[in-house]
């Protein structure tokens, strides 16, 4: 029985293995190009293909927010309210708490989304102011529980209707 | 199974619990104001109950959570302030359902829930709660 033996190559006599040896001579005429190249054209090759990767250097604007009419009319009516306290603030303490509520939720609103009018709402010819003040309460839980029921976000939705139902136990409290 | 089905399932679930406590909480009160409010309270999460039965069948749910044969009763219920602490937590757990049941729901079962949640929140002060910042979100 004869033994078969691979005849040696170039490769194997230079201790390259044949894949090795491929490589070497695929890659070798790109060396050899590169090399040829300037360093400056390099550079600006590389710095192209890196542009290509970045992100845009401006970010397209945020979509409008669709609730934030709904919460520009909450603020607005709050506002307005708690307004309208703070003229008889010192004539019937007991509105404080009111103020202090209506404050509160304001901050969880947040700010609206361009200025407003700061008028204050008439407490009518009621002979009790406080009256007047339960009606006005009133009106302001119900617009906070409209605008509940019409908002997109469900979480905007409950945080209104929480903000209705929060003036609704002051109300209850003062009848 | 969708999420209005499941949100309302899950309140489902809170209102049999409700309607059980309730029951039993009144049974050991005698009459007074306390008795009246937990009378009102029963009434008012036994139509709850009964209310989102007829809405989750007409969302097509076959197969509603029915009540269990008992619910574990909350310690300290042989005195009365024990019976008002029990009332108040079930309110306020109620509360925060309704709030759950606004943010996952539009249209009428929306406007349900929001209603709901204002007589919870009220209700509470009936059985020695105060009013808060906001109600079932605090």
């Amino acid at each position: 029985m004869v033994a078969r033996v691979t005849p040696p190559t170039t490769a194997r006599a230079t201790g390259l293995s044949r894949r090795a040896a491929l490589r070497l001579s695929v890659l070798a005429p790109v060396a050899l190009a590169m090399t040829a190249c300037s360093a400056s054209e390099g550079r600006a090759r590389l710095d192209a293909a890196t542009d290509r990767l970045e992100a845009p250097k401006s970010t397209p604007p945020a979509p409008p927010n669709p609730d934030q009419p709904l919460v520009d009319e909450a603020i607005v009516a709050i506002d307005r309210l708690s307004a309208t306290l703070g003229t008889i603030r010192a004539q019937h303490p007991p509105v404080a708490d009111l103020i202090a509520l209506h404050q509160a939720h304001l901050k969880r609103l947040g700010p609206a989304s361009g200025p407003h009018s700061d008028g204050s709402l008439m407490l009518g010819g009621a002979p009790d102011v406080m009256t007047a003040v339960v009606a006005r309460e009133k009106d302001l839980a119900a617009t906070l529980a409209k605008l509940a029921a019409a908002a997109h976000d469900g979480d905007l939705a409950r945080l209104l209707a929480s903000m209705s139902a929060a003036i609704d136990q002051r109300v209850a409290v003062m009848a | 199974m969708s999420g209005p089905i499941k949100v309302l399932r899950t309140g489902l679930e809170a209102e049999h619990a409700a309607v059980y406590v309730l029951g039993v909480l009144a049974s050991r009160t005698s009459a007074g104001s306390l008795a009246s409010a937990l009378e009102e309270s029963f009434a008012f999460h036994r139509d709850a109950r009964d209310a989102l039965l007829a809405r989750l069948a007409e969302l097509g749910d076959t197969a509603p959570p029915g009540a269990a044969p008992a619910y574990e009763l909350p310690g300290g219920i042989g005195t009365e302030a024990g019976v008002r602490a029990a009332a108040l937590g079930i309110e306020q757990r109620a509360t925060a359902g309704y709030g759950d049941q606004v943010a996952a729901s539009t249209g009428p079962d929306r406007i349900r829930a929001i209603g709901w949640l204002s007589a919870t929140a009220v209700r509470q002060l009936s059985f020695g709660g105060s009013p808060i910042e906001l109600p079932g979100l605090a």
